[in-house]
């Protein structure tokens, strides 16, 4: 099994969702788990931390585009990624979508512009 | 009298190409499951930069062959094989399922806008050099090829 750790910190309206290591197939079901579990406790804005991310593939970034449509869709709501590395989240760039996702270059870039 | 005749474990390439076996290069195995993802993706970055190849084409052929066994674990067969050599300056995966997976001209197009699947075997081709895919009544072999720089080749 992909080794995927996951914990979430508050910023007032913001949550930051941190992940370190592997989001393939089979670990981004935990992944939906967890982000489902925040948005109903915490609300629906949402900083990505993919600074400790090892890698991804193209359905783990298939679902965080999902949340992110479903989430920036209503004014209440907001998804962010912060921290995304070439080496790492190369999907992001050979798809195009960093060019179409909101991305900052750390948590703090994040939280300082949303 | 009847004679039997085995059939081929796996469909006949239709432009013929060596198999590994043939040219005595070195065929590194193994069988996973969904479960062994994770596995794969180490086997095949310790096999790529045996053979030479960069960091940065590593990294991509890690991807690469991740989409493809995916997608043989997940719409092909619940087991599947993939195989790894060197031959001609180039790097080969091959992945071997037992299902029927892949539709026609699939991944040929660049993802729509709002695309939020499909882009495995897209992405996969954006990547390699070559992709060839045959698929045949007894499964689907995909065989991924990346070339090696000019000191190996």
């Amino acid at each position: 099994m992909a080794a995927l750790e996951l914990s979430s910190t508050r910023h007032g309206d913001r949550t930051v969702v941190a992940v370190k290591g592997e989001l393939d197939i089979i670990s981004r079901t935990q992944f939906t788990a967890h982000l489902d579990r925040v948005i109903r406790e915490h609300g629906r804005k949402i900083i990505l931390d993919l600074s400790g991310l090892s890698f991804i593939d193209t359905s783990a970034l298939s679902t965080v585009v999902s949340y992110w449509k479903r989430l920036s869709s209503t004014e209440d709501g907001m998804l962010v990624l912060a921290g995304a590395q070439y080496s790492s989240a190369r999907v992001l760039w050979i798809t195009g979508l960093a060019q179409r996702l909101p991305m900052y270059d750390d948590v703090d870039a994040a939280l300082a512009a949303t | 009298m009847v004679t039997l005749r085995m059939a081929p474990p796996y469909p006949t390439m239709r432009h013929r190409q060596p198999m590994p076996e043939e040219t005595g290069d070195q065929v590194d195995e193994m069988h996973f499951t969904v479960d062994h993802l994770p596995g794969v993706r180490r086997f095949v970055a310790a096999h790529a930069r045996k053979c030479g190849l960069d960091e940065d084409s590593v990294g991509d052929l890690v991807i690469a062959v991740n989409e493809i066994a995916t997608n043989g674990v997940r719409h092909g067969s619940p087991k599947a094989e993939l195989r790894m050599w060197a031959s001609n300056g180039r790097v080969y995966a091959e992945v071997r399922d037992e299902g029927h997976w892949v539709p026609s001209d699939a991944g040929e197009t660049p993802p729509s806008t709002d695309a939020e699947g499909g882009m495995g075997l897209w992405v996969t081709r954006q990547i390699c050099s070559a992709v060839h895919i045959i698929a045949g009544e007894r499964g689907t072999i995909v065989r991924l090829e990346m070339p090696l720089p000019p000191r190996y080749a």
